[in-house]
């Protein structure tokens, strides 16, 4: 370790010679802390977590080891083999549908609108995919139940007699809203990965005479093949592994594996079962993704014969399509449609919220403020609510810092070095949540560790570790190379030079990622569950709430959750960044030169 | 670095003694030395990649070399930090600072350095009628047209009265109008304010415009060293030769190494060179190069080389011909186009003492 502290402290001079570590890899210095503590938070854990699953389960808590008496129960088990395809199919169903519509959607955002409108509407997907993940599925609770929109509106119109009951609490339940759920991530994902596409070749493809279809699937799409993968992938692990949004709208034909490894976790006390089920859990969904991956591999290889076929379908059918087919963009329109369908649940809640009514949707019985007084008042919302503000606040300063250290020894190290960096950062984002929860509070009953306050705070640091790099690696590796050496060159050491160049033009990134963090931190539920201990944070206090029934108060809270983690910080950053606009040009050269005239 | 600036202003020659540098396997500098006089203005002259970058940003204290040192009078500077030596840069893309004012960015290696406010203003003030920009101050960097980034960017250098002003490629991004006015303004000023200049291009008219000196570069070395006429009348080996202006190679026989140099081209004509390097043994076989300025069209009766002009292009000022000669080789020849244009068959000599003898196996 104390060579290790030895590169932490002298991070900060390239030309000091930097011991241990730093020597190794170097200009890695910055990045070992953040490297520390994803090894802490993730990896470690994880590790531990493997382990218990070959040990005992006593009455006095975890026997000696090894053994494979948890993996022999879990054969045994009805619920594991009913649990698993169940999850893992839902799972590729949501990553299926996610990734079609996000390639839709970028690619509408993309190439179907002018620059200004498609930044607009990427904002909306952020913001949809930002605001409260709690409150994202109430929304659906609203939209769905059996007095829920839907079916009202159904029965209204005489299309159904009786609500259609697979609506709610079952698996299309589950799916309809972790697509809701997931989309704005493979939106970012996807879009990334189209930005990267030269508009030139696009059109290029135009002037070559290829059509819309043509020109989205034959060279838009395959250029994307990457992202298209990732995407899949990555919703449909973040898909399975969902403990909450099953618990919440799946009933108990909806209920997935994660849940009953949280409850025999938490509630039974079952580490090693846990663990066990967890491990066997992931090994299939592995074993499926990597046959995903090789199907998609197999298509690719399959697209140069089957080619000139789809091309020879692709005319006839355009010169069958009729005329005014030429004039609408299917893409445009599904782009419109998905933001609604990004925008319209939280609108819901807020509408709702308002609703005299005791149960949830339909019929309006009048308007009223009360359930915000309501809810507020509930016994533990107050206290919840501190913990909650306190553990962001602290997680999202500290995250804020590594992170950003992080992304400062990411720009400083070659691209080989920069990439390792990178990979271990958005870690945490990859690897499920109930893995890095699970794994946490397994390491915590290995160790002398406590879950609660402090250990949440370190696992949220880590988890919003991902966020911060992406952010600040981003604006610093857009500024100038040359700005440092300059302020150098013109007298300022390294410090003076980092606090009056570098760090006055980052400081507004810097502001959005900690805002950004606070809202995450604010939000989070699927590690928290397992590291918060006897203490409860705001969204565990909601979790138990719903845990009873929905219910109107829900709503109420759902929008001063949304108010808090979205409008608030919005605010917050626009005056943040009105006064550092303000204030750059105030140097004292100026300030004092304006005195003087 | 106040202190080194004071004392030390204008004085003492700017020494780089056995530099050398590797990136990876590629070696960006050979075992380069320079010396440059107080008052100098110096052009590291080289395509890109030669080097001449990489050198500046070693006398800056930006980049480190791998082994040699760099002195400033008796003073090794060789490992102190940029901000320690009293040499200032205007760099490549300017680097202005975006979040400040201009007068902020003039004024920011005064403030660095803890001089006071007023002395700040006054010094500002002054740097930036040096560089004709006096009405700017108050103004943001990205409301500047690209020549007023250049000044200020020189203004800021300025202030701190660097001993050695190194300018990267200071002209690069502008249009050539506007390059040309200020090549004409930095030699001026650099006359005027008597500082060291280091300037490093990859357009030749430039150095040849600005220069005291030249330095041209290939391959982490230098080619030659010298005023700007020397490197172009007398280049010491085919590389500067068409380097720094157009020029024609002609392979030909040392027949007369006397007082003066004699060599036989092809087809028996006979010039008269001059032969910096030195020269061999009659017999020996030589390159010669010769501006196309200095070939001019002969009558028929007179000695010469025979060609057929192949393409005639008009520049202006004068006309650019590409003859191809009887073996085969091709020579470019420029006239002046007030002279009318020829075509067809011609009869080439070459203006005696103009072409330049160089052993043949040089490269």
């Amino acid at each position: 370790m104390d060579h290790l502290q030895g590169v932490v402290l002298s991070g900060n001079s390239p030309q000091r010679a930097v011991p241990g570590l730093g020597r190794v890899v170097p200009g890695l210095g910055r990045a070992v802390p953040g490297l520390l503590l994803v090894g802490l938070v993730v990896v470690v854990p994880a590790v531990v977590l493997t382990t218990y699953a070959f040990r005992d389960t006593t009455f006095l808590g975890v026997g000696p080891g090894p053994t494979l008496d948890q993996f022999r129960k879990l054969v045994d088990q009805p619920t594991f083999w009913n649990l698993t395809p169940r999850t893992i199919g839902v799972g590729l169903i949501v990553g299926s549908v996610v990734t079609l519509l996000s390639f839709v959607m970028a690619y509408g955002i993309r190439f179907r609108f002018s620059r200004r409108a498609g930044r607009r509407i990427f904002a909306v997907v952020i913001a949809a995919g930002i605001a409260s993940f709690l409150v994202r599925i109430f929304a659906w609770g609203t939209v769905l139940n059996a007095n829920g929109l839907v079916n009202q509106v159904l029965m209204k119109l005489g299309i159904i007699d009786n609500p259609f009951e697979p609506l709610f609490y079952s698996p299309l339940a589950v799916v309809i809203t972790m697509v809701y759920l997931y989309l704005p991530i493979g939106i970012a994902i996807m879009f990334g990965a189209l930005q990267d596409i030269d508009q030139f070749s696009v059109e290029a493809g135009r002037d070559l005479g290829a059509g819309r279809w043509r020109i989205a699937l034959q060279l838009v799409a395959p250029q994307a093949v990457g992202a298209i993968t990732t995407c899949l992938v990555l919703t449909t692990v973040l898909a399975s592994a969902d403990y909450v949004t099953p618990q919440l709208v799946g009933g108990t034909k909806g209920i997935m594996i994660g849940v009953a490894i949280r409850d025999r976790a938490l509630s039974g006390a079952d580490l090693p079962g846990a663990a066990a089920t967890t491990i066997a859990f992931l090994l299939a969904l592995a074993v499926v993704l990597a046959v995903v991956a090789l199907l998609i591999r197999v298509c690719r290889l399959l697209v140069r014969p089957l080619a000139p076929i789809a091309n020879r379908a692709a005319t006839r059918a355009a010169r069958h399509a009729p005329r005014w087919m030429e004039r609408v963009s299917l893409s445009r329109a599904a782009t419109i449609l998905l933001a609604f369908y990004l925008i319209l649940p939280t609108v819901v809640v807020f509408v709702f919220s308002f609703n005299s009514a005791r149960t949830l949707g339909l019929p309006w019985q009048g308007f009223t403020t009360r359930w915000y007084p309501d809810v507020v008042s509930r016994p533990g919302f107050g206290e919840s609510l501190r913990t909650s503000l306190l553990v962001a606040i602290v997680a999202s300063a500290a995250a804020t810092m590594v992170g950003g250290a992080m992304a400062s020894a990411a720009t400083r190290t070659g691209p080989r070095t920069r990439r390792l960096i990178q990979a271990a950062a958005l870690l945490p984002f990859v690897v499920p949540g109930i893995l890095i929860g699970l794994g946490l509070m397994i390491a915590a009953d290995a160790s002398p560790m406590v879950p609660g306050y402090s250990m949440t705070v370190v696992a949220h640091v880590v988890l919003l570790l991902p966020v911060v790099m992406a952010v600040l690696l981003t604006r610093l590796m857009s500024l100038n190379p040359e700005f440092v050496p300059a302020a150098r060159d013109l007298g300022a050491r390294q410090t003076v030079a980092f606090r009056t160049i570098t760090f006055p033009l980052i400081l507004p990134s810097v502001l959005a990622a900690f805002v950004l963090c606070f809202t995450i931190s604010m939000d989070e539920v699927f590690v928290t569950v397992f590291t918060i201990g006897s203490s409860t944070t705001l969204p565990i206090w909601i979790l138990s709430q719903a845990r009873v029934g929905f219910d109107p108060g829900l709503n109420a809270l759902g929008v001063m959750l949304v108010t808090a983690t979205v409008v608030l910080p919005l605010v917050i950053y626009g005056v943040a960044r009105l006064g550092t606009r303000l204030l750059g040009h105030r140097g004292p050269a100026e300030s004092e030169g304006a005195e003087l005239s | 670095m106040s202190d080194a600036t004071s004392q030390g202003a204008h004085s003492g020659t700017l020494r780089a003694r056995g530099v050398s540098k590797c990136f990876g396997p590629h070696r960006v500098l050979d075992n380069v030395d320079l010396e440059v006089a107080p008052g100098e203005f110096f052009t590291l002259l080289g395509p890109s990649g030669c080097g001449k970058t990489t050198l500046l940003r070693i006398i800056a204290g930006l980049e480190t070399s791998d082994s040699g040192s760099i002195l400033i009078g008796d003073n090794d500077i060789t490992r102190e930090p940029p901000e320690r030596r009293p040499f200032n840069m205007v760099f490549q893309g300017y680097a202005l600072f975006p979040h400040m004012s201009v007068g902020d960015n003039v004024g920011y290696g005064l403030r660095v350095a803890g001089v006071r406010n007023a002395e700040i203003q006054r010094r500002v003030t002054r740097a930036l009628d040096v560089v004709d920009l006096p009405q700017v101050r108050d103004r943001d960097i990205g409301d500047l047209s690209g020549g007023q980034r250049q000044r200020v960017a020189l203004a800021r250098a300025l202030i701190n009265e660097p001993i050695v002003l190194l300018l990267d490629e200071p002209l690069g991004a502008l249009d050539l109008q506007l390059r040309k006015r200020l090549q004409e303004e930095l030699r001026a000023m650099q006359q005027r304010v008597g500082t060291t200049f280091i300037y490093v291009t990859h357009d030749q008219e430039e150095a040849l415009s600005m220069s005291d000196r030249i330095a041209v570069m290939r391959a982490g070395q230098f080619a030659q060293i010298g005023s700007p006429e020397e490197v172009y009348r007398t280049p010491r080996t085919p590389y500067v030769a068409h380097f720094i202006g157009e020029t024609n190679l002609l392979a030909g026989t040392l027949v007369d190494a006397g007082e003066s140099v004699q060599v036989r081209l092809a087809e028996g004509l006979v010039v008269q060179a001059s032969a910096p390097n030195g020269h061999g043994q009659v017999g020996d076989a030589v390159t010669v190069a010769v501006r196309p300025e200095h070939v001019r069209f002969v009558a028929p009766s007179e000695p010469g080389r025979d060609g057929r002009i192949e393409q005639v292009t008009y520049l202006g000022s004068v006309r650019r011909y590409r003859i191809v000669l009887g073996d085969g080789a091709e020579i470019r020849v420029t006239q002046s186009a007030d002279e009318p244009a020829k075509s067809g068959d011609v009869r080439l000599s070459i203006t005696d003492r103009a072409a330049v003898a160089l052993a043949a196996d040089e490269s």
